[in-house]
């Protein structure tokens, strides 16, 4: 049983989580094998990049290799943003220095260094705040 | 499970190497897929090409693909549609 509140909110743009990562294209007269793309990872999060004039209703996707592709919108779903409980850890390693900055920083703000973080994460990104549901 | 078949309809032309070795990547993970782990030297190539879309429409498209010595072209991908054919 969760506690948290049911609010739920799909991003407008921005980010998918794949679903497939099948094989796509094929030359004409090629066996059609069931292979899976390394540049798709099912169930990671993916940044859409601007679309350009032609791309229709294909995703241009930033793909594991760094750069945006045209993929089949039907391999991604929206990421949905919800009241879910905090409960994913993200680990980077960072100077001694940085780290009492940031302690520095969270004692001014009278918040914990985590808090503070989360913060920034959403302020950077222009996340929108999760809105309840009907 | 979507499945979705874009169909590669001529030879592909102009083709073009933009990036190889450690400009690549995702080389390790093409080297777990498709070269039994083996350290392969992956070439990251362009050139363009007519393709059919699921929905019929054939364009002259921009792609996109990594190859090697001995596996080929792999994980062709589409980067930009350049001109409606049919």
């Amino acid at each position: 049983m969760t506690e948290h509140t049911e609010q739920i909110h799909i991003l407008p743009g921005g980010y998918v989580r794949c679903i497939s990562n099948k094989r796509f294209i094929f030359f004409k007269d090629e066996p059609r094998r069931d292979e899976e793309l390394v540049s798709l990872i099912v169930g990671k999060v993916y940044k859409l990049a601007p679309p350009e004039a032609n791309d229709g209703d294909l995703l241009r996707v930033i793909d594991e290799s760094g750069e945006d592709y045209l993929y089949p919108a039907s391999y991604f779903e929206p990421l949905i943003v919800n009241g879910e409980l905090a409960t994913e850890s993200v680990m980077t390693h960072i100077p001694a220095w940085l780290k009492g900055v940031l302690y520095a920083e969270a004692v001014a703000a009278d918040k914990s260094v985590s808090a503070l973080l989360r913060e920034w994460i959403e302020e950077r990104l222009d996340l929108p705040a999760p809105v309840p549901t009907q | 499970m979507p499945t979705e078949d874009f169909e590669i309809l001529s030879k592909i032309t102009r083709v073009d190497t933009f990036a190889r070795g450690p400009g690549v990547r995702v080389r390790a993970r093409l080297n777990h897929q498709y070269a039994g782990g083996r350290r392969v030297n992956w070439r990251h190539s362009k050139g363009l090409a007519e393709v059919r879309y699921t929905n019929g429409e054939i364009w002259l498209v921009e792609l996109h693909w990594f190859e090697a010595h001995g596996i080929g072209r792999r994980e062709i991908r589409d980067k930009r549609k350049i001109r409606r054919l049919l």
